[in-house]
Parts: structure tokens; sequence; C-alpha cells
């Protein structure tokens, strides 16, 4: 049976990727040349071009170290877990297990409160982040766990200027990346709810006001705290801290933008622009009229991601209020 | 196959010399993979550094079943891609900076190979999703149809049909057709 068309495609894709020339695979399938050179050009103008951007060397040397340092910080911070290695998995389902019922049932016990002042060079460090584990599972609405991530966001900070008096740089380095993470997640969140909408303004209030007293106030802590640091370190955690300023500025940006949608009762749509017929546009998976009023910012173009948003209308097609383009 | 599972066992126990070796072995298609995606150096970097970091946390979860690594891997950038595209719908950007190698210091050069860099970008940028997502993931990512398949929850067949239509597309788009090939 002849082979279809995109099977030979694929195999002499496959031989330009191991290095043999295009001529090569045109010469074994004559009857399909003419169709099979441009695809195949294609191809191979997008690899050789895109094998152009290379990372920098600096950065992919910084990047390595940083990622190296953090294999070894976690390996350090786990050294009784070899004695369960053959039990890894049930080790791990112990440990989430004691946390849960010490939260839950427990909750005042010494160890639980022991270890919520638990520095990251303490024996109960690692029961403290596990603890914070299990009640963010338990946090229930994204609102909640919002509000812990940015209660631990603020734990990281008093950890990492601890760390940073005692000198341990090491330590430094690993509570600004979990504070970079406590602050992505929030800003994830956010994210969410700029598209929805499903915000409380209380919720909205309450979130910001925690965020912004954490703006007010760290950057002096942080910058104390780097005062001292080696300059071999301060890269990394000045582009970490940085990373986290940017994440808690979109956040309040995120929620600001959610409590507005909620009160303008505005729904939103995202996604790539498909077509752009007439009035009509498809982004994503929805359809959106535009009219005279609709507020266009920056250039809409076939492909480009785009966030509308909209109004629905009484026929129940949606009428786009505001459209926000990632120029590329 | 065994060479990979030995050393991806070893990562899983925190192995740095294991991490170094899957860092050299993927770091420049990562960014790649991400580069082409995005729109400045900055963020390229942030995000190819956050994939790892992620591998890293994640790592003890991966069961090798015979499902290739670098799916697993590429699965991660991805997602990281779809996160930041969320993130930043928000943030009109201005101008693009992406330099690219910069080996050559002939400032010409460098100027024509920004510029062909954009131009698949915004060939890339008037696919489909699943269409950017082949070609990017084959083409970009270097990455096997098999592999491809796994990371798009597809079979070997439908990536290679999938394949077809997109580098239809990407060719007519390439050549200013305006008939860029959309198939919603």
């Amino acid at each position: 049976m002849a082979k279809k068309f995109e099977h030979i495609l694929d195999e002499c894709l496959d031989r330009m990727a191991g290095g043999e020339a295009i001529e090569k695979c045109l010469a074994d399938h004559p009857e399909h040349a003419a169709e099979l050179r441009p695809l195949l050009e294609s191809a191979a103008m997008v690899r050789e071009k895109s094998a152009s951007l290379e990372p920098r060397p600096e950065f992919r040397s910084q990047a390595k170290q940083r990622l190296l340092a953090q294999v070894r910080a976690g390996a350090e911070a786990q050294p009784e877990r070899k004695r369960f290695a053959i039990f890894e998995w049930h080790y791990r389902w112990a440990v989430a297990v004691a946390a849960v019922l010490l939260v839950l049932l427990i909750g005042g016990s010494t160890t639980v409160v022991a270890s919520t002042n638990a520095m990251p060079d303490d024996f109960l460090y690692p029961v403290k982040i596990r603890v914070e584990k299990v009640r963010l599972a338990f946090a229930g609405s994204d609102t909640a766990k919002a509000k812990l991530q940015a209660d631990f966001a603020e734990r990281r900070a008093e950890e990492l200027a601890k760390m940073a008096e005692k000198g341990k740089w090491g330590k430094v380095e690993q509570a600004a990346e979990r504070l970079a993470n406590h602050l992505e997640k929030i800003s994830n969140i956010a994210a969410r709810k700029r598209l929805t909408g499903k915000i409380s303004q209380e919720d909205v209030a309450r979130l910001t006001d925690t965020l912004a007293a954490y703006a007010a106030e760290h950057p002096m802590i942080f910058k104390r705290a780097l005062e001292k640091m080696p300059p071999e370190n301060k890269a990394i955690i000045v582009r970490l801290l940085e990373r986290s300023q940017a994440r808690l500025v979109e956040a309040v940006q995120d929620l600001n933008i959610a409590a507005r949608l909620k009160a303008n009762g505005l729904q939103s749509v995202e996604g790539l622009i498909r077509i752009m017929r007439g009035d009509k546009w498809l982004v994503g998976r929805d359809v959106v009229r535009i009219d005279e009023n609709t507020i266009i910012e920056g250039t809409p173009l076939l492909g480009r991601f785009a966030l509308v948003w909209v109004t629905k209308e009484s026929d129940g097609s949606l009428l786009a209020q505001r459209i926000v383009l990632n120029v590329q | 196959m065994q060479d990979e599972k030995n050393l991806i066992e070893r990562a899983q126990k925190r192995d740095p010399e294991a991490f170094a070796q899957i860092y050299e072995a993927y770091f420049d298609r990562i960014y790649r993979y991400v580069a082409i995606r995005v729109g400045t150096q900055t963020e390229a970097e942030d995000l190819t550094q956050q994939v790892f970091l992620n591998a890293l946390e994640s790592i003890p979860s991966y069961r090798w079943k015979g499902a290739p690594f670098a799916a697993w891997l590429f699965r991660i950038a991805h997602n990281q891609v779809i996160d930041h595209y969320r993130r930043f719908s928000r943030v009109q950007m201005t101008a693009l900076e992406m330099p690219v190698a910069t080996h050559d210091p002939d400032p010409v050069d460098m100027i024509e190979q920004e510029m062909d860099i954009e131009r698949i970008r915004g060939a890339i940028g008037a696919l489909t999703d699943l269409q950017q997502e082949v070609i990017s993931l084959r083409f970009v990512g270097e990455l096997s149809t098999a592999e491809t398949a796994k990371i798009m929850g597809k079979n070997e067949g439908a990536v290679k049909a999938l394949q077809h239509s997109a580098l239809g597309a990407l060719k007519r788009a390439l050549s200013g057709g305006r008939d860029n090939g959309k198939e919603v």
C-alpha cells in the first residue's frame, strides 16, 4: 500500500534532522518532490534560524549554578530521609498525614507552634514548610489561598532577613526563591480573578491591603539584608526580589481590574485572534463583536493574543468593550 | 534510553552531577522553544530558568514508564509559556528586544538575524494554537514525532497530519500569503 504523504513528509523531516540533505529525500520520493520541497524548506528555515536563539553564556552559567545550588540545598535539607529511601513514598505520606493531624486535631501542639517560628537553619523548618502546604491544601477558595500565600511570603521575608544577619547566603537564596514562588502563586490567582471578575470587593480590599503593606515595608528590609552580601550571590537575589516585586505589582493591578470587572458586570475572554471578519472576531473559542465604542489597545493582527472584556447582549452575542493585545 | 533512565533516577535522588547533565542536554533546546514563543530576552531567560526550577521540584514525582523524559520537561515549558501568556496579556509590549547569538559581532548580520527571527516568529504566530505547538516542538525544540505526540496528548498519526497542515500554513505565512491556513 502506498505510504501516506504525511508519513513520507515525517520520514524526510527526520532524515533532515539527522543531517541529510533535502535533495536526497526528494530523490527517493520523486512523485512527491514538488509538494515536499516547500514544506521541507520551511521546516529547515525554522530549524536553522531558531538555532541562532542562543542563551547568553553568562545567563546559561548563572542559571546552572543556581539550579545546582538548589539541588545541593535540597539534598542537605533532607538527610534524615535517607533512612527511608526504600519507603520514600510512604515517608512523604506519613509526614503529610502527620502534618494534617497536627494542624486539624492538635493545632496548638508544641511541635506545630515551635515549627511556626523555625528558621531555615532550624531542625523543625521542614515541618513548618510542610504545615504550610497542608494549610494551603485545605484553604478552599482561591482568595483564601492567596491570603495564605501572602502570609507565607511575609514569613519568607523575615527568614531572608534573619539568614542575611547570620551571613547564611545559601539560605538567603532559598528564602528569596520561596518568596518569589509565593508571590508568583498570588499573581497567578489574581490573573485568574482578573479574567473572571469572581472576587468580592471585600476580598480585593483585604488582599490589596496585605500586599500594599508588604510592598511598603520590605524593600528596606531587603536592602539592609543585601548590604553585606558577597557580590557573587547578590545578582541572583536581586533578580529574584525584582521578580517578586514585579509579581506583586501585577497582582495588585489584577485584583483592582477584577474588582472593576465585577462592579461593571463585564466578563472577559482571551485567546489568539483566529479570524477577523468585518466587525466579528474569533478570539480563542469565542466570537466577539466590535463596534465604534470598542477600545482597542495595541495593533490587532491574526495570531496575536487578545484579552477582550465583553458585555453579553440580549441576543446572547458578546460585544467587546475593550481589547488588550499582546504586541509581538 | 537506559542511560537516561539511570540519569533521572540519580536526579530524583538529588545528585547534582545528574542534574548538571540534564541541564546540559536540554537547556539550549528549552531556551529556544521558550524564546520563539515570547517577545523579549528577559522573559525567555526568566521562563527557562523557571522551567528547570519547576523540573527540580517535580522530578521526584516523575515516573519512568517508557514515556520520554524530554516530553515531560517540554510539557513543563509549555505550561510555563501558557501561564506567561495569561499573565502578559495585561501588558502592552511596545518594543521587541530579543538579541540573537552574540558570537557574531557584525551588526548588519545581527540585525538580519533578528529580522529573520521576527519573520519566523510572526509566521508561527499566524498559525492555530496546535499548529504553533507542533512547529515549536518539532523544529525548535528538536523533538521526535513520538515525543511531540506525548506532549500534545495525541497519537503519532495525528501529529504527522497536524505537522503537514502546519508546515503548509507556515510556508504560506512565510511567503506573505494572506491565506494563513487557519483551521478553526
